[in-house]
C-alpha cells in the first residue's frame, strides 16, 4: 500500500521539525465540521454507547453552550463550528503493531513509540485523531488485575467502574472546555490499579493529531486503589497547518488511601494547536499525587494540573515547565487545595520565554478551614531571553486556617552575563553557554523524568535554543 | 452607648433626601456653583458616567473576593454644604510632632487649616482644596486627575463627581519642607467623606505628609476617596496614610503616585479600620532612576474585610520599587492583598520586589494573597514572596519558660512580626502610633 508522508515546509519559528509531518488522510469515518446535538448523537451512535453515556454527553453539550468563553488567561480565537469533532482513523484497535494500518504505524514509528515500548514501558496506548489505534499491556500486570484500556472500551467492558468515577473529579459544569470534552470525548486512557499492586514501569499514552482543523478530546480516568502505585506518561504532537486545531482533554485521577500516582506530560503540539486541558486529581489519606507537566508546543496552552488533598496526610507535588517561543503563549500553572489536616504540597514552576513568546504561571494554593498543619511551598522562576518576550506570574494564595505554613517565592530574570562570560571563557560558544544555563535552570524538573524522556527533553531544549543569543 | 449609636445610625440612614439620585446630586451641584466652569463640567461628566456604570459585583475579577451586596449606597448622600458643631477626633499622628501645617475636614467639609508663614513665603501652597481652588485655579486644573483614572469604576466616577473637603499641597521647585504636614479627614455616624488629596512636588522639592482618616464617633459611614501624588524629577515625598475608620465604615479609595526621573517616594499605609475596605494603591515610575518604597501594615478584627490592590508600574528603565505588606488577622476578619508588578517593554534594568506576609491569629480568619508579575523586558530583576503563618506554640512556650505570660508572649511575637516593616518607617511618631494601635488590639483580643 502506497503511503504519503509529507514533510510540510519548515516554519521559521524555531519549533521542532521532527514532528512536523502529516500523513495522507484515509479515515473510516469523518464527521462533518461543527458542533450540535446531531454530531453528539452521531458520535455516541458510532461508539454504540449505552443510553446513560449519550445523556451525559447531551447534558454536557447544553452546559457548553450556556457558558461563555473565558476572557482571562490567553486569547482564544476559535470558531467552534469550524472544527471536525470526530475522526475515526481505523475500524479496529491493534494489539500488535502489525495490526495497525500501515500509514498510521509509520507515523508512530517516526515518533519512536514501538521502540520505547520495547525498552522500558509496561503498556502503551496510541491515539490517532479521535480513536486509540494501538494498545498493549504486559501480561503479568493484566493477571494482577490492572486495567489499561482506552476509555471507550472501558465504557463497554467496565461500565460499573466508569459510571462510578467518570465526572466525579471534574464535572461537566466545571468549565466550558470540560463541558466540551464531556460532550464529544473520544479515546483517552482508562487505568485501574487494584489494591496493593505496584506497577514499576511506566504506562504510556501517545496522542497524535494528523488532520487539519481537528479537535482531539481524549478523556482519561485513572483510579489508583489503596496502596497501589502507577506512573503514567503522555506525549503529544501534531504537524503544523496554517489553521488552528484544538486539543481539549479532561484527565481525572483518584488516588486512594496510601496510593501513589505520578503523571508525566510532555506536550509538544505544533504551534497552531489550542491546548485547553483540565487535569485534576483527588488524593485520600496518606496518598501521594505528582504532576510533572512539560509544555513546549502549542499556540496557546491553558492548563493548571490540580490536586485536592481530601484526607489527612495526603501529599501533592506539581512540577511545571513551560517554554514559549515566537507566537506561543504558555498559560500553565498548578492548583492545590488543602481540605484536611497534615496535608503537604509543593509546586515548582520553571518557565522560559524567547523570541517574543509569553509564558505565564497561574496558580492557586488554598487552605480550607480546618486543614490544620497544612504546609505548602511554591517556587516560580522565570527566564526571559530577549526584550521581545514576556513573563507573567499570577499565584493565588487563600488561607482560611490559622495553623499553617505557606510560602511562595517567584523571580524573573535573564541569563546572567557573568555566568555566560564564565562559560565562554571555558571555550563554549554563546549559544552553547546559553543552552547549558537553560538546561541547568530546568534541571530540577528534568531529573524527575524517566531517563529516555530526560534525554529527549534536553534535546528539545537544545533545538528550541538553536540560534538564540542569551 | 450601643443604643445611642444604633439610634444615630438609624436616624442617619433613614433621613430624607438620601441616596445618590439626580435630585441629591443637583442639590450638591448647586452648592458648588462658585467653582470654575471646567470643574463643574468635569463633575457633570463624571456624574453621567457614575450613573451609567454598573455597581461592581463578585462577577468582576477584581471584586470576586470582596462582596459588597450588604452595602447600600442609597443610605448615604453627597456631602452637605456645612456641618454643625464640628467635633474632630484627636489626631494620633501628631504626638510629639511639630508640624509645618495642618488641614482638617469633617464629613467632607473643610473645618480648619493653617500653614507656617515661612513655608507660605517660599511659595508652598497647603490647605483645603475647596478653599484654595479660587486662587489656584490654573494649578489645580493642570494637575487634577493626572494620576487617578476617574473612569476606572463606579466609585472612581462618583468620587470625581462629588469630591469635596480635600487637601492641596504644592511645593515649588527646590523647596525642602522639614516639618511634616498633617491632614485629618473625619466623619460622623452616617456621614460621608469624599476627600481628595492632591500633592504636587516640583523638581527637587521635598515634603513629608501625614494623613489620617478617623471616625469622630462610632457608627457607619461612607468614604469614597481619591489620592494623587505627583513627583517631578528629583522630588522626594514621604507619605503616610493611616486609615482608622470605625469598623462600621465602608471605605473605597483610588490612590496613585506618579514619580518622574530620579524622584523618590516612601509610601506607608496603616490599615486598621473600616468594615469593608477596597483600595487601589498604585505607583507609576515614569522617569529613569525613580524609586518607590511601599509599606503596608494591616491589623484586622471582628468581621472586617480589607482588600488592598497594589500596582507597581515600571514604565521607564533603571527604576526601583520595593513593596512590603504585612497583615495580622484576628477573629473572623478577612484580608485580601493583590499586588502586581508590571514592567513595560523597554523598562530595562528594572529592580522590583513585592512581599506579603500574613500572620493568622485565629482559626476563623482568612487571608488571600495574590502577588503578580507581568514583565515585558528581559534585563530585569523582579521577585516576589508571600507567606502565611501562625504564632508558633514552641516560641510561646520558650517565652513562657523565660517568665512571660502567654498573652505577653503572643504580643511579643506579633510585634516582632511587624518589626520588619516598622524598621522601614523612618518617622518615629508613625512607628509609635502603629505599634500602639496594634498593641491595643492584641491586648483586647488575645
Amino acid at each position: 500500500m502506497a503511503t504519503d508522508v509529507n514533510q510540510t515546509a519548515g516554519h521559521d519559528i524555531g519549533e521542532i521539525n521532527k514532528y512536523d509531518f502529516h500523513t495522507e488522510e484515509r479515515y473510516v469515518f469523518k464527521s462533518r465540521k461543527g458542533l450540535d446535538e446531531e454530531i453528539v448523537r452521531q458520535i455516541s451512535e458510532m461508539k454504540q454507547e449505552p443510553d446513560w453515556m449519550r445523556e451525559f454527553r447531551l447534558e454536557a453539550l447544553r452546559i457548553f453552550e450556556s457558558k461563555p468563553t473565558p476572557t482571562w488567561g490567553g486569547d482564544i480565537d476559535l470558531d467552534f463550528q469550524d472544527i471536525y469533532y470526530y475522526i475515526k482513523p481505523s475500524d479496529r484497535q491493534g494489539r500488535t503493531w502489525e495490526e495497525v494500518p500501515e500509514e498510521i504505524k509509520r507515523t508512530f514509528d517516526k515518533l519512536g513509540i514501538p521502540e520505547a515500548e520495547k525498552k522500558f514501558l509496561a503498556g502503551v496506548k496510541a491515539q490517532y485523531e479521535s480513536e486509540v489505534v494501538y494498545g498493549s499491556l504486559r501480561e503479568d500486570l493484566e493477571k494482577q488485575g490492572v486495567i489499561f484500556t482506552d476509555t471507550d472500551t472501558a465504557v463497554r467492558e467496565h461500565p460499573e467502574l466508569v459510571r462510578q468515577y467518570l465526572g466525579t473529579v471534574i464535572p461537566s459544569s466545571d468549565n466550558k472546555f470540560a463541558a466540551l470534552n464531556s460532550a464529544v470525548w473520544s479515546g483517552g486512557s482508562f487505568i485501574y490499579v487494584p489494591k496493593g499492586v505496584k506497577v514499576e514501569f511506566p504506562l504510556q499514552a501517545y496522542f497524535r493529531i494528523n488532520a487539519e482543523n481537528m479537535g482531539q478530546f481524549e478523556r482519561t480516568l485513572i483510579v489508583v486503589d489503596e496502596g497501589a502505585q502507577i506512573h503514567y506518561v503522555e506525549g503529544c504532537t501534531a504537524p503544523m497547518y496554517s489553521t488552528e486545531s484544538l486539543h481539549s482533554a479532561v484527565v481525572e485521577i483518584i488516588v486512594k488511601k496510601h496510593g501513589r500516582c505520578r503523571y508525566t506530560t510532555i506536550q509538544n503540539w505544533a504551534n497552531n494547536i489550542y491546548n485547553l486541558v483540565t487535569k485534576r486529581a483527588v488524593a485520600y489519606e496518606g496518598a501521594f499525587m505528582e504532576w510533572i507537566d512539560g509544555n513546549l508546543g502549542s499556540r496557546l496552552t491553558m492548563k493548571y494540573p490540580a490536586v485536592y488533598l481530601l484526607e489527612p496526610g495526603a501529599r501533592g507535588e506539581i512540577l511545571s515547565i513551560a517554554f514559549a517561543s515566537s507566537g506561543q503563549h504558555q498559560d500553565a500553572g498548578a492548583k492545590v487545595v488543602h481540605c484536611a489536616p497534615e496535608t503537604k504540597s509543593r509546586i515548582v514552576s520553571k518557565s522560559i520565554s524567547k523570541n517574543g513568546g509569553r509564558s505565564s504561571y497561574r496558580g492557586l494554593v488554598k487552605v480550607e478551614h480546618g486543614a490544620k498543619h497544612a504546609t505548602s511551598n511554591v517556587v516560580c522562576d522565570a527566564l526571559i531571553l530577549d526584550p521581545e518576550s514576556r513573563s507573567d506570574t499570577y499565584p493565588y494564595i487563600e488561607v482560611e486556617e490559622r495553623d499553617v505554613s505557606i510560602g511562595h517565592e517567584a523571580s524573573v530574570s535573564r541569563i546572567g552575563e557573568e555566568q555566560l562570560f564564565y562559560l565562554m571563557s571555558r571555550g563554549l560558544s554563546e549559544p552553547e553557554a546559553s543552552t547549558m544555563i537553560v538546561n541547568g535552570f530546568i534541571e530540577p524538573l528534568v531529573k524527575e523524568l524517566p531517563m529516555e524522556y530526560a534525554i529527549e527533553m534536553n534535546r528539545l531544549i537544545e533545538l528550541q535554543m538553536e540560534g538564540s543569543v542569551g | 452607648m450601643t443604643c445611642q449609636r444604633l439610634e444615630k445610625t438609624i436616624m442617619a440612614e433613614t433621613a430624607a433626601h438620601r441616596g445618590f439620585t439626580q435630585e441629591t446630586f443637583d442639590a450638591f451641584f448647586e452648592t458648588r456653583r462658585h467653582e470654575p466652569q471646567w470643574l463643574l463640567d468635569q463633575r457633570r461628566e463624571a456624574w453621567q458616567l457614575f450613573q451609567q456604570m454598573p455597581m461592581p459585583s463578585t462577577h468582576d475579577e477584581e471584586w470576586r473576593r470582596t462582596d459588597i451586596r450588604l452595602f447600600h449606597l442609597e443610605r448615604f448622600a453627597p456631602p452637605a454644604e456645612q456641618v454643625t458643631e464640628p467635633t474632630l477626633p484627636g489626631p494620633l499622628l501628631l504626638d510629639g510632632v511639630d508640624v509645618g501645617g495642618a488641614s482638617a475636614s469633617l464629613d467632607s467639609v473643610p473645618v480648619e487649616w493653617h500653614l507656617e508663614p515661612h513655608l507660605a513665603e517660599q511659595g508652598v501652597v497647603f490647605g483645603s482644596l475647596d478653599e484654595l481652588l479660587e486662587e489656584h485655579d490654573a494649578l489645580v486644573r493642570r494637575y487634577l486627575w493626572r494620576a487617578m483614572d476617574t473612569t476606572y469604576d463606579k466609585f472612581a466616577a462618583l468620587h470625581a463627581a462629588c469630591f469635596s473637603g480635600g487637601t492641596l499641597l504644592y511645593v515649588p521647585r527646590g523647596v525642602v519642607i522639614e516639618e511634616p504636614l498633617h491632614v485629618l479627614s473625619a466623619m460622623t455616624a452616617g456621614g460621608v467623606d469624599f476627600g481628595h488629596l492632591l500633592v504636587v512636588l516640583e523638581e527637587g522639592a521635598q515634603a513629608t505628609l501625614l494623613s489620617e482618616t478617623a471616625s469622630a464617633e462610632p457608627g457607619t459611614g461612607l468614604h469614597c476617596g481619591g489620592v494623587e501624588l505627583l513627583l517631578a524629577p528629583g522630588a522626594r515625598l514621604r507619605y503616610v496614610g493611616l486609615q482608622n475608620w470605625d469598623t462600621a465604615v465602608w471605605h473605597f479609595a483610588h490612590q496613585k503616585a506618579v514619580v518622574d526621573r530620579g524622584g523618590r517616594i516612601q509610601w506607608t499605609i496603616g490599615a486598621l479600620g473600616s468594615r469593608l475596605a477596597k483600595v487601589n494603591q498604585r505607583v507609576a515610575l515614569v522617569g529613569e532612576h525613580a524609586e518607590a518604597q511601599v509599606n503596608g501594615v494591616m491589623f484586622t478584627e471582628g468581621k472586617q474585610h480589607l482588600s488592598y490592590h497594589t500596582h507597581q508600574h515600571h514604565e521607564a528603565a533603571h527604576c526601583h520599587s520595593d513593596l512590603l505588606y504585612k497583615g495580622a488577622l484576628t477573629e473572623r476578619s478577612h484580608i485580601v492583598w493583590r499586588g502586581m508588578i508590571r514592567v513595560e517593554p523597554g523598562a530595562q534594568k528594572t529592580d522590583a520586589y513585592q512581599r506579603n506576609d500574613n500572620l493568622m491569629l485565629s482559626d476563623h480568619a482568612r487571608a488571600d494573597s495574590i502577588p503578580g508579575l507581568e514583565i515585558e523586558a528581559d534585563d530585569v530583576r523582579c521577585t516576589h514572596g508571600a507567606t502565611a503563618g501562625h504564632v508558633d506554640d514552641e516560641q510561646v512556650f520558650y517565652a513562657q519558660t523565660r517568665g512571660l505570660t502567654r498573652d505577653e508572649a503572643t504580643r511579643l511575637i506579633v510585634t516582632g512580626f511587624f518589626q520588619q516593616v516598622f524598621d522601614r518607617i523612618t518617622i518615629e511618631s508613625v512607628r509609635n502610633v502603629l505599634g500602639e494601635a496594634i498593641g491595643r488590639r492584641i491586648r483586647r483580643y488575645d
